[in-house]
């Protein structure tokens, strides 16, 4: 993932905080312990790449990049208010990656940036693709920078909403900000429809028990 | 885990899900993987039903939380 970066000009100077074997959504090991959110230091950075996070609004870096399997850029971009994107699996090279994403077939984890633009994220990417990876990586797909793909849609878009999903409801601040991006879409002239609840409610507690499987009736289940 | 394991690093109590005593035996991964193809087909069976062109969702139902105190990814993983 360095390899385009660095190809296309990017200094490397910092590495940053994560979980304890990228496994919670948390910022927090015993080696170097808690990263704290520049914004309010009582607060969790999520994670697993919470750190990468963090430097943003602490003005330490302005690209950072992350791994995504549920949610460790997206907690973290949500968290200090940047954009982040989980690119999907085979877009970008994880090779020399010490993650669970390295060629584990169970959880589909993908790299990508976070950034305080949605520019700052093409320039990422782009960076990236310019490298072609699938010449160097058999798992990336051969599908290169579009920059057709990438301007802003001229049709309009039907977009649906997950507003409840059934397991966590979302707290009043979380409903209020998806209520500001409905509204957004709406005046761009888009058309958003709300999912049906109930099915979206069952389909989302299923695949959470699913994510989230554990041994069950065993004696020796961890506590 | 390995290397946590040898180090005798202790385990964080929110990383214990990934530790052996929660691990699936072989059959239980197999059958897992038959359900998340399924779930897969049914949330694909919707994105066509509604002619969708992306979906919006939180990302977690709730903003930064204490250290060590966020509820759940169920938004994110799934």
């Amino acid at each position: 993932v360095t390899k385009g970066l660095l190809a296309a000009g990017a200094v490397r100077y910092i590495k940053t905080n994560l979980s304890q074997a990228h496994l919670i959504l948390e910022s927090m090991n015993n080696v170097f312990g808690t990263t704290c959110n520049p914004y309010n230091l009582k607060l969790s950075v999520g994670g697993s790449s919470g750190g990468e996070g963090a430097v943003l609004p602490a003005k330490a870096a302005v690209l950072a990049t992350g791994t995504d399997g549920g949610g460790s850029i997206r907690f973290p971009a949500m968290f200090h208010g940047v954009w982040g994107l989980k690119c999907s699996k085979g877009r970008i090279p994880m090779t020399g990656i010490h993650s669970p994403g390295d060629r584990n077939e169970s959880v589909n984890a993908g790299l990508g940036p976070m950034t305080k633009t949605v520019g700052g994220l093409e320039l990422w990417l782009k960076a990236q693709l310019t490298c072609r990876p699938w010449e160097y990586d058999f798992t990336c797909i051969p599908m290169p920078w579009q920059t057709d793909e990438a301007q802003k849609c001229q049709k309009r878009l039907r977009i649906g909403v997950v507003s409840d999903d059934g397991v966590v409801r979302p707290t009043p601040p979380i409903s209020r900000a998806l209520e500001m991006v409905i509204d957004a879409l709406d005046k761009a002239g888009h058309e958003v429809i709300e999912l049906p609840e109930e099915q979206m409610k069952s389909l989302h507690r299923r695949s959470t028990s699913c994510v989230m499987k554990q041994t069950s009736n065993r004696a020796d289940t961890a506590s | 885990m390995k290397h946590i394991e040898a180090s005798g690093e202790s385990v964080l109590p929110r990383t214990a899900t990934g530790h052996p005593g929660s691990f699936l035996t072989t059959p239980e991964v197999f059958a897992n993987h038959k359900v998340r193809a399924q779930l897969s087909a049914e949330y694909n069976a919707l994105w066509l039903q509604y002619g969708l062109d992306a979906i919006l969702a939180p990302v977690v139902a709730h903003p930064a939380p204490p250290h060590g105190k966020y509820i759940s990814n169920a938004y994110a993983a799934v």
